[in-house]
């Protein structure tokens, strides 16, 4: 199975292969691409099978952005972007904006008292001058007016997410309502106002106890990153560390937007029932204000670890997993890795499946990705394995690693490769079939490697790979001394 | 007084010129759509087909529908329906060894699927449209002539034993099973779930008599949307069904659900940092007229993203919660009212307390008003476009349409019950069918307190 981890990759090519009449679907010649007059990128593909569109906008910048100390950033920032602007959320700003900055400098303190483990008393007397504010500014607040707006005009699956390398925010909305969409997102993208800032970051703090707190897979993903990285902007997970979340303040997601949050670091994709010559001047009227600002520099990435062996005992069955360090784009050695991906655990013929699952009969599931925990930097690909009851992870590990020695000594034969070409072939046209999948696919690769057209020729690049290339990725990268692998057994203790 | 009133005039143009440029974007009503011809066939067989060619794309969506669930099945079988659903897909089939047929499906990038539920199995299938005639063979062969390979049903049973291990592991899907439990009845169709005991009694045998009893043509509605000529489906269909087994289906009679309402709680101790709260009763039958106010009704409840009253005051008020919702089920037979949240252990008992004052609240019709029951309507409405934005949700409705019972312009007829609905409906539906002194409580957390 192949696990797609927010940006799938191996997704959306086309041309040669088809048969003539399908050329029509060239993507290339789909996208209409342009820039506003302050830099920030737009991508539209018009079609117009049903009277919607989805809108998505990406920022690039993720939790890759931020620092120790600080994780969980991006993504608190992104909880906050639909809270309004101080146009939208407010019945008067110039009577919200005071109280609103009385109450998160309360928030601050209380943030900075609590850290330091202050007097109970002290935290509780800034706790009851907080609830004294926010009677007072509930008069001045519309709660959710965002959502109000969106919803009752047909808005469906708004939302956002934060990545290690994007921030990206999306919408579908019936076609008459392209200009609201463009208003309403260029008023959290440009101007957002950081209200219940402080009420939000509980919110956030459920989110990672959900998610990671209280799940084994979450954790397990988390350990994952700090076994393969000793340092550097991929060692986190995105929602956090903890400890770092409840610190945070308001100040901080400030600072964050102002430096990120700007138009050359910015692109929109539109696909669906919009038009071009019509989005553009209405695109330009409400982004085009938004300050050019300065692309941020990537963060340094850090040297993985390879040859790394850890385990974990939770109260949960075992699971297994095997991630090995590899390059990103524009390395063309991107496509020889998806197709090794793909040979190992794309469908119940996949070798890692046939031989798991079937064959040995050791596991329950098997699935594989890249762009593990992101994709603009150098990253991991892993292999994640459910073992069957009384199933060792040691037996796993040794058909794992006779599996990859395969790939390594023997060239794959031709059937197998005509095989991962066409699959993946006809996953790039299932991808084109949703506006919202196609939007951010575009605007992922626009955003995190500037170059939306590596999409597109993804089918060719593909389909040029051989036998040749595949072992000899394999010889690369899927070996031990690459590897970092993860356990996680039954038993007690976090 | 006359520069105060200058003021006045002044603040009030600045709020309505906010007002304003909103107000201009919604001036344009939104269209009412019109959903392109889907054609119907019955074929010989009694399959009902539904077509949408689509040609935008070189793809095409296939869904069968089965009227084969676990509903139908012996309670010491418990399983039988999953197992059964899921070896048609894996067992290899008249024509292919299971090792076989995997192959094919990979090698031409097919993506097919087999989905058991309490009332219906739902099998999809994805394809390329250069690719349909093999595609659609390899589905006709999995739903009537599959091979129920033995290894493969030993594969089959072994993960499903470990996917019921694996449940443990999730607090959320814990506490949906008990939930659905403890109102229903363990021992009801509704509820009832594989044991390792019931799974490791069922054999080939057992699996090849569900088959052939339910998944006969006459039983199954078949929707296809893409890039397909009409004629060539039809015939490609005639064709290989040719000879398929085609029995009426004799359906095992159903105990019906007992509806009665009684306060009840069943704690279960994990350690966790948050509490996994599920609260509710029975909800209504499909055939209930009363199913379009009490959609409103719960949308203003908590099934509207954000705009709920559970969500703005549990979420975005207090910070206690990522996520609250609300569901209240229309089933076959009495579905389930859900109200779903999970909240640090600390304040299980405070979200207990607040969702039943929400629940005694709209019970008692407190605050429900024009404005919230518009914007409810409005939102519900004005999103349904999305529920036919492409040609295989066009097509994959009517078929749901038709297994419901429901007539084919059932979207229509439900657009209009739902305009209807007006305060007093909404009032009256919350007082008839929210039983807030007779909720089922469920807590998955580490710690007992909850619910005084």
């Amino acid at each position: 199975m192949i696990r797609h981890f927010i940006f799938p990759f191996f997704i959306i090519f086309i041309t040669a292969f088809f048969p003539p009449e399908l050329l029509s679907f060239d993507l290339k010649s789909q996208v209409k691409s342009f820039a506003l007059s302050n830099g920030m990128r737009w991508l539209i593909v018009e079609r117009s099978q049903a009277p919607v569109f989805s809108g998505v906008v990406m920022v690039r910048v993720g939790s890759a952005e931020e620092e120790k100390g600080k994780t969980g950033l991006a993504h608190m920032f992104e909880h906050m972007a639909l809270k309004g602007s101080s146009h939208l959320g407010t019945r008067n700003f110039k009577k919200e904006e005071p109280l609103l900055h009385q109450l998160n400098e309360l928030g601050r303190e209380l943030t900075e008292l609590s850290r330091q483990k202050a007097d109970a008393a002290v935290q509780q007397e800034r706790q009851a001058r907080m609830k004294e504010v926010q009677k007072q500014i509930a008069a001045f607040q519309v709660p959710n007016e965002v959502w109000d707006v969106m919803l009752r005009n047909g808005g469906d699956d708004l939302n956002a997410f934060t990545s290690k390398d994007v921030t990206a925010f999306h919408a579908s909305m019936p076609a008459e309502r392209f200009e609201l969409w463009a208003y309403v997102f260029a008023e959290l993208i440009s101007d957002p106002v950081l209200r219940d800032f402080y009420t939000e970051r509980d919110v956030v703090a459920e989110e990672l106890r959900l998610s990671v707190e209280n799940d084994p897979d979450g954790k397990l993903a988390e350990t994952l990153l700090n076994t393969a990285y000793a340092d550097g902007p991929y060692q986190w997970s995105t929602i956090g560390l903890k400890e770092d979340v409840i610190s945070l303040n308001h100040a901080d997601a400030l600072a964050f937007h102002r430096r990120h949050y700007v138009a050359v670091n910015m692109v929109g994709v539109l696909v669906g029932d919009v038009h071009a010559a019509h989005a553009r001047p209405i695109l330009e009227r409400y982004f085009g204000r938004i300050p050019k600002g300065a692309p941020s520099p990537d963060p340094v990435p850090s040297v993985g670890r390879g040859g790394e062996e850890r385990t974990i005992a939770l109260d949960a069955e075992p699971a297994w997993v095997a991630a090995f360090h590899i390059p990103t784009f524009p390395d063309g050695e991107v496509y020889s890795i998806e197709a090794v991906i793909s040979l190992l655990c794309d469908g119940a013929s996949s070798r890692l499946e046939k031989k798991l699952i079937v064959e040995k009969r050791v596991a329950r599931e098997v699935s594989c990705s890249s762009g593990f925990p992101g994709s603009r930097l150098p990253h991991l690909a892993y292999i994640w394995v459910e073992p069957l009851q009384g199933k060792s992870g040691t037996a796993i590990k040794r058909i794992v690693l006779d599996e990859l020695k395969m790939l390594q000594r023997q060239k794959i034969p031709a059937i197998e490769l005509e095989s991962v070409k066409k699959r993946e072939q006809a996953h790039f046209v299932y991808a084109m079939e949703h506006n919202k999948g196609l939007a951010t696919t575009l605007g992922s690769f626009e955003a995190i490697f500037g170059e939306w057209e590596l999409v597109a020729d993804y089918v060719d690049k593909i389909s040029a790979v051989t036998a040749e290339d595949i072992k000899r990725v394999a010889e690369k990268y899927f070996v031990p001394e690459n590897m970092v692998l993860v356990e996680r057994v039954k038993g007690n203790g976090e | 007084m006359k520069f105060k009133r200058a003021l006045v005039l002044l603040l009030f143009i600045i709020g309505c010129a906010r007002q304003g440029a909103i107000t201009s974007f919604e001036r344009k009503p939104l269209p009412s759509f019109d959903l392109p011809t889907v054609d119907e066939v019955r074929l010989d067989n009694g399959l009902t087909c539904f077509l949408l060619e689509d040609h935008s794309l070189p793809i095409v969506n296939v869904q069968v529908i089965t009227r084969a669930g676990s509903i139908f099945e012996d309670p010491h079988q418990a399983g039988l329906a999953e197992l059964t659903g899921r070896l048609m897909r894996t067992g290899g089939t008249g024509s292919f060894t299971a090792t076989a047929f995997d192959q094919e499906i990979d090698t031409y990038g097919f993506q097919l699927s087999h989905d058991v539920g309490r009332e219906a199995s739902v099998a999809h299938l994805k394809a390329l449209s250069s690719e349909l005639e093999k595609a659609l063979s390899l589905m006709m062969e999995m739903l009537f002539a599959p091979r129920f390979d033995v290894q493969r049903l030993a594969i089959a049973r072994d993960k499903l034993l470990e996917d019921l291990r694996r449940e443990n592991d999730e607090p959320a899907r814990v506490a949906d099973r008990t939930f659905t439990m403890l109102v229903y009845g363990e021992q009801s169709p509704w509820a009832s779930r594989p044991t390792p005991q019931s799974l490791k009694s069922l054999r080939a045998a057992d699996l090849r008599q569900f088959h052939s009893r339910y998944f006969v043509p006459q039983n199954m509605i078949l929707a296809v949307a893409g890039d397909f000529q009409r004629d060539d489906v039809q015939r490609l269909l005639i064709q290989m069904l040719r000879g398929v087994q085609n029995d009426p289906v004799q359906f095992t009679s159903l105990a019906p659900v007992r509806h009665a309402f009684a306060a009840e709680e069943q704690l279960i101790r994990r350690p966790l940092t948050q509490s996994y709260i599920r609260m509710g009763h029975l909800g209504i039958k499909r055939d209930n007229p009363d199913k379009f106010a009490i959609t409103v009704m719960n949308h203003i409840l908590g099934a509207s993203d954000f705009k709920s009253r559970l969500m703005e005051d549990i979420r975005t008020k207090r910070g206690l919660a990522y996520g609250i919702s609300s569901n209240f089920s229309a089933g076959l037979d009495y579905g389930l009212f859900e109200v779903q949240v999970a909240t640090k252990a600390a304040s299980t008992a405070l979200v207990v307390k607040l969702i039943r004052d929400h629940l005694e609240a709209m019970a008692r019709g407190e605050g429900v008003a024009e404005e919230e029951v518009a914007f409810a309507r409005r939102t519900i409405l004005s999103r349904q476009i999305f529920l036919f934005d492409q040609p295989f949700e066009i097509v994959s409705r009517r078929a749901l349409y038709r297994f419901m019972g429901y007539p084919d312009d059932y979207w229509l007829i439900s657009q209009r019950k739902i305009q209807e609905v007006d305060v007093a409906d909404v009032k009256r539906v919350a007082q008839q069918y929210l039983h807030p002194a007779a909720l089922k409580l469920v807590i998955v957390g580490p710690n007992n307190n909850g619910n005084h």
